[in-house]
């Protein structure tokens, strides 16, 4: 189990976190927050890339720092931008991060293949690497995380330039692989989470605003969000989204008191979490 | 209960095994990479960039060449020796260094068993001694051409310069993210600062100084460079802890 205790982590005089305590079991936790709230210092000090300053996060009960190679031998880890070799194939690309991980070279080629199959890449495995769609490349870059097997999968901004199409293929794969391990996974496309995630993490002004599974976020919001094609009457309140719809204009909005107007009550979802959570973030 | 000294000495033994490890020196650190990793993945992609390198030495070491007789003449050989002995090691570790930085998985690449910041160790322990290999030949090329040139006093001269420039380097990659370049420009700017400022003087103090005291100097810059190769490449806690008391 990870647990992060109480960090604080400035640069200077900025506060990047601030007194963030945080327990991870195996399960999906997403960490969703707009950017700039410290999901990416999060997931540097949970990688051991940057150090706490102030707290520990230990792994069973052992600072990380203290555990070293064996700490970075069961974490696999894909960074917000995810370099690659333009003139390698994945095939070569996987090996070579492979040997940097310590993996045995003789189960390295075998475990690299059964990757790109996984992620479906398995016919472009001699390929070169410059002809890769980013999506592709986001393949490429999930195959290495999962290269060593690890027990803690570490995504940071994952979907981040992909598609929809991809976006949806991607959540599955992770979906498919949080089975038996703990998936932490950064973004601020609530959409990325919504489905997959067992917990929800978000961050507001640098330190922990909540965790807790998406059904119980949405569940602060029960009673309270409502669809109107009645605009003055959705101005009243804190507007959260609007769409179109057999040519009207529908608008969600938010009424925090007891509502009496016209307007239909709709089902919470993370979005409208997200947008109400954020709202000076996003509406100012 | 009563035991044999025999039984508590084997009793002893095995709780010691499984309690304790023994830490491993940086030296064997360093070979159990060099055989885990060899040296395709500790220069990966380097090649082209070494390949530079040495076209560009090379390159330099011709005009040097071409020019010996003039600057044996007014004393510069020995400032020109000093500022420019490291000139290999400083293109191999800065352009190896650059590709690490600018290919985007330096992040990543601290993240493996071995990390991208002991790799760098191990390859600039090679660089270095490279580096000194070449020193070497070029001073004794020049000290077998030219009578007035004493092969000892130019050998240590330069030694005392790459171990020197060394130092810096690995000093300035382990204590700053820029530090491959941050070390490199101090190096050349002091050097151009020397030339600009206290040509005469500095030329002069060079030709005059004694081999014992380059010598001296080169003996304390091995030892420090030995002491940033073991911090450099020793394990995530030393490091870190290291990195939190700055």
């Amino acid at each position: 189990m990870l647990i992060v205790d109480n960090v604080t982590k400035k640069y200077g005089n900025f506060t990047a976190l601030e007194d963030v305590s945080l327990e991870f079991q195996n399960g999906v936790y997403g960490l969703l927050a707009p950017n700039g709230a410290g999901k990416t210092t999060l997931i540097k000090m949970l990688t051991t890339l940057i150090f706490p300053t102030k707290g520990q996060i230990l792994y069973d009960g052992v600072e990380i720092t203290k555990l070293d190679e064996t700490y970075r031998e069961i974490i696999g880890y894909l960074p917000q931008d995810f370099g690659y070799y333009r003139n390698y194939s994945p095939l070569q690309f996987l090996i070579y991060i492979a040997a940097l991980k310590g993996i045995d070279s003789k189960t390295t080629k075998e475990k690299s293949l059964e990757l790109l199959e996984l992620v479906s890449l398995f016919d472009v495995k001699d390929k070169k690497m410059r002809k890769f769609s980013g999506g592709m490349i986001q393949r490429v870059g999930i195959a290495q995380a999962m290269l060593n097997n690890p027990k803690l999968l570490i995504l940071d901004e994952p979907t981040a330039g992909l598609d929809p199409k991809e976006r949806v293929r991607f959540r599955n794969l992770i979906a498919s692989l949080s089975k038996d391990r703990t998936v932490i996974l950064s973004t601020h496309i609530v959409s990325d989470i919504e489905t997959i995630a067992n917990h929800v993490i978000m961050f507001k002004d640098h330190k922990l605003l909540c965790n807790d599974s998406p059904f119980a976020l949405c569940g602060t919001l029960k009673g309270k969000v409502f669809e109107t094609t009645d605009e003055s009457e959705a101005n009243r309140y804190l507007v959260l989204t609007e769409r179109h719809e057999d040519g009207k204009s529908v608008i969600r909005f938010i009424c925090e008191d007891e509502y009496t107007g016209s307007a239909t009550a709709a089902n919470p979802t993370l979005e409208d979490v997200f947008l109400y959570v954020y709202r000076e973030t996003e509406f100012s | 209960m009563n035991i044999t000294p025999e039984e508590r000495e084997n009793a002893v033994n095995i709780i010691l095994n499984k309690g304790l490890k023994r830490p491993v020196s940086t030296w064997t650190y360093l070979n159990e990479m060099y055989r885990c990793l060899g040296l395709r993945h500790i220069f990966w992609e380097a090649l082209p960039a070494l390949l530079i390198s040495f076209v560009f030495v090379f390159f330099c070491s011709f005009i040097f060449f071409t020019q010996l007789d003039h600057l044996v003449g007014n004393l510069n050989i020995y400032t020109t020796v000093f500022m420019l002995s490291p000139i290999l090691f400083i293109g191999l570790t800065v352009s190896t260094e650059a590709i690490e930085r600018f290919s985007g998985l330096f992040d990543l690449k601290m993240t493996g068993k071995y990390t991208i910041r002991q790799i760098s160790a191990f390859r600039i322990l090679c660089f270095t001694l490279v580096g000194t290999v070449f020193t070497v030949i070029v001073s004794v090329i020049i000290a077998t051409n030219i009578e007035q040139i004493h092969l000892f006093n130019l050998l240590s001269l330069a030694l005392a310069s790459i171990f020197l420039c060394s130092l810096l380097i690995i000093h300035s990659i382990r204590r700053w993210r820029g530090g491959w370049y941050i070390g490199t420009i101090i190096w050349t700017t002091v050097c151009v600062l020397l030339m600009i400022f206290v040509e005469n003087e500095f030329s002069l103090f060079l030709a005059n100084i004694s081999p014992i005291i380059t010598l001296t100097v080169s003996t304390i810059a091995i030892i420090l460079y030995l002491r940033e190769i073991k911090i450099t490449s020793a394990a995530w806690h030393e490091y870190s802890h290291a990195a939190l008391r700055r």
